[in-house]
């Protein structure tokens, strides 16, 4: 499946809130083939076109735009995370079996209430990742197609440029997720009775949400990863892969109308 | 915009490799596609840099706009300043370099050749008749003419603070003793165009409740306390005009022209935390006391504020970040795990929810490691670059000597 087509899928699987935030693609692709069907100067002077000083425009926009969203997303989940930790801490002290007024009933229920909160809270957080991913891929196609068509070396610098912008430098939610993969473990040990207990058939996610977008996130990068070119329908055919016993099991309701 | 130079630089390389032919001139070339290559790069992160610039200094979108020939000198500045971005990276600011941020700063601009002499106080002076001269040239038909009286009329009381009029807090609110004496010539100067500038400059409300508050203690010229020495100092460069990251037509021209994008750290998001839980927690707690009480070098109360305003957002209700969709998402997540037709308990749906985002997780710090590494490491390219020019050299030599 080309990246357009997969991109608009996973835009519309995203959070609502963040569907205008992702890469214009199919503009850019658009002034691309613009630029190279206009042709270039034969005076060989460096004026640009007008669709060049466009799509330059427009990247520099974009690139904008993915900093301000993403900085904005991680200053939040900055908050959030340490929101998080203090709630479980001030539930444990409270409720908890040593607490101020120890009530297991309390407990259990504030306990699940935060771990839906966490989990859904280390999905948004993978879910940013994935955003930053989706759009850099967007960026060095679309950059490589420009060079392609137009014979100019604007990808070079402007990746290593996109390399060093906020919204690639992804470590710090990476750490985030990753301390709040610990803090579940912690908090929500796994009981290892009921996890061999694997669903044999199929589950549906039906509404949307963080668990469907992370599903749909998935199974696009076990796509690019497998070197697909066909892409029907959501839910896989077996694979050899590691994951795909796991995404076997899950299905999104219904294939994603492409636009 | 920024990108321009970049393009052009590149395109005369290119040009010259293709007008001088790939193969012989290859290694002649390569000489020449590093060094334009050098001037580029550090451009390029100009909207980076431009952007953590804007951090710096609070400045009102309409400023950017109103200046728009600054581009050019403010691009100009930081163009050989590299460095400089990394120097203002705001988890890492200490509290007690005042003049030694600015001072990279001024140095990058006195190298470049820009006539800002601001620094000290020893060049206060100087600055006066650079800043005026540069608001007489910059005096064009959109700068109001209202008399400076009135200006310093306006009331103190900002909706930044909360209900802290009064020439009391607005004394506490004056920084340095080089800031207000700095400030005294500039509005002492008695020069229309300088006056009208501050209220062209203070157009946003928002700045512009701490600007007349700034500007209000200058005339009262009482130079005392620490308080706001980091918030007024990063004020500091501002009104010259000059020294102000001003946005590149381009940014400007963004949904969010100049809001200043600071990136909260958690360990910045602690120093908040703890500023905040002194103050009395996140309810009586003002943006201007954390500021105070944070001391973070570059740190502006317009980030304080915004920050605070998430942090209350966050502690009051806890399931929800960002409003309404938020709290609509958790209901439908409710609702889907009810859905589910094996009838899993909640707990497996999360658990199995977890699953899809570990390996997701896993999967995409694979993909960032390759991507950074392998596609796009300028070393390889380099090495590459450089193990073509000399086995084409090679090449070369071994035909001159076989002839």
């Amino acid at each position: 499946m080309k990246f357009g087509k997969r991109l608009k899928q996973q835009m519309q699987e995203t959070l609502p809130g963040w569907r205008d935030k992702f890469l214009s693609y199919k503009e850019l692709k658009q002034l691309v083939r613009q630029i190279s069907s206009s042709p270039t100067q034969s005076n060989g002077s460096l004026g640009y076109g007008k669709a060049e000083k466009e799509f330059v425009y427009l990247l520099n926009n974009e690139i904008e735009k993915f900093n301000a969203f993403f900085m904005e997303q991680e200053e939040d989940f900055v908050i959030r995370h340490k929101e998080l930790q203090q709630r479980i801490q001030r539930v444990v002290d409270k409720w908890g079996q040593n607490g101020s007024q120890a009530s297991e009933a309390n407990y259990k229920d504030e306990m699940a209430k935060i771990r839906k909160d966490i989990v859904d809270f280390h999905g948004e957080m993978v879910l940013l990742v994935n955003y930053s991913n989706v759009n850099y891929t967007g960026l060095a196609k679309i950059l490589k197609k420009y060079d392609k068509r137009t014979g100019g070396l604007l990808r070079l610098p402007f990746i290593q440029k996109v390399l060093q912008q906020p919204f690639f430098t992804t470590d710090l939610i990476s750490k985030l997720v990753k301390e709040c993969e610990s803090t579940i473990e912690a908090v929500f040990p796994a009981e290892d009775g009921k996890k061999t207990k694997e669903p044999k058939q199929t589950i549906t996610v039906a509404e949307e949400g963080i668990f469907r977008n992370t599903v749909a996130a998935l199974q696009t990068m076990q796509d690019i990863r497998r070197g697909s070119s066909t892409y029907g329908h959501f839910s896989l055919p077996p694979l050899n892969l590691p994951d795909s016993d796991l995404t076997q099991s899950i299905q999104l309701n219904s294939p994603i109308p492409i636009i | 915009m920024e990108a321009r130079p970049a393009l052009s630089i590149q395109r005369s390389g290119a040009k010259q490799l293709s007008n001088m032919g790939m193969s012989g001139a290859l290694s002649s070339s390569f000489p020449v596609l590093p060094a334009p290559l050098k001037e580029t790069f550090p451009k390029l992160p100009d909207s980076q840099r431009v952007s953590i610039e804007r951090e710096l200094v609070t400045r009102p979108p309409t400023h950017a706009r109103h200046l728009p020939s600054n581009s050019g000198l403010v691009g100009h500045i930081f163009s050989s300043s590299p460095g400089l971005s990394s120097d203002l990276h705001y988890s890492s600011l200490s509290p007690h370099e005042k003049h030694s941020r600015n001072s990279p700063f001024i140095s990058q601009s006195s190298t470049n050749g820009a006539s800002l002499p601001l620094t000290h106080n020893s060049h206060s002076g100087s600055l006066q008749s650079t800043t005026s001269s540069h608001y007489a040239k910059e005096n064009t038909d959109f700068w109001h003419t209202d008399p400076l009286p009135s200006f310093l009329d306006f009331p103190v009381n900002t909706s930044i603070e909360n209900g802290q009029a009064g020439s009391n807090s607005c004394n506490a609110a004056i920084a340095s003793e080089e800031y207000s004496k700095w400030a005294d010539q500039l509005i002492i100067t008695d020069d229309d165009a300088l006056t009208s500038n501050w209220t062209e400059l203070l157009g946003d409300t928002g700045v512009m409740d701490l600007e007349r508050k700034i500007a209000y203690q200058v005339s009262n010229s009482s130079p005392n306390s620490q308080p706001y020495q980091s918030e007024v100092h990063m004020q500091l460069p501002a009104p010259s005009g000059e020294i102000v990251p001003i946005a590149t037509p381009s940014s400007s021209a963004n949904s969010a022209p100049s809001k200043p994008r600071m990136r909260w750290t958690p360990e910045l998001h602690e120093a908040f935390v703890e500023a905040v839980n002194k103050l009395g927690g996140s309810e009586s707690a003002t943006p201007k006391g954390v500021l105070k009480l944070m001391k973070v070098e570059g740190l502006t109360i317009y980030h304080v504020k915004s920050h605070l305003q998430k942090y209350r957002t966050a502690r009051y209700r806890p399931d929800s970040s960002e409003g309404s969709s938020e709290k609509k998402l958790t209901t439908f997540e409710e609702l889907s795990s009810l859905d589910l037709k094996t009838g899993i308990k909640i707990t497996e749906a999360l658990r199995m929810q977890m699953e899809v985002q570990k390996r997701l997780h896993e999967q995409l710090e694979a993909v960032q490691v390759c991507e950074h590494v392998y596609q796009d490491c300028p070393f390889s390219h380099f090495i590459l670059s450089c193990w073509v020019a000399v086995s084409v050299i090679m090449v070369v030599c071994n035909t001159i000597f076989d002839l």
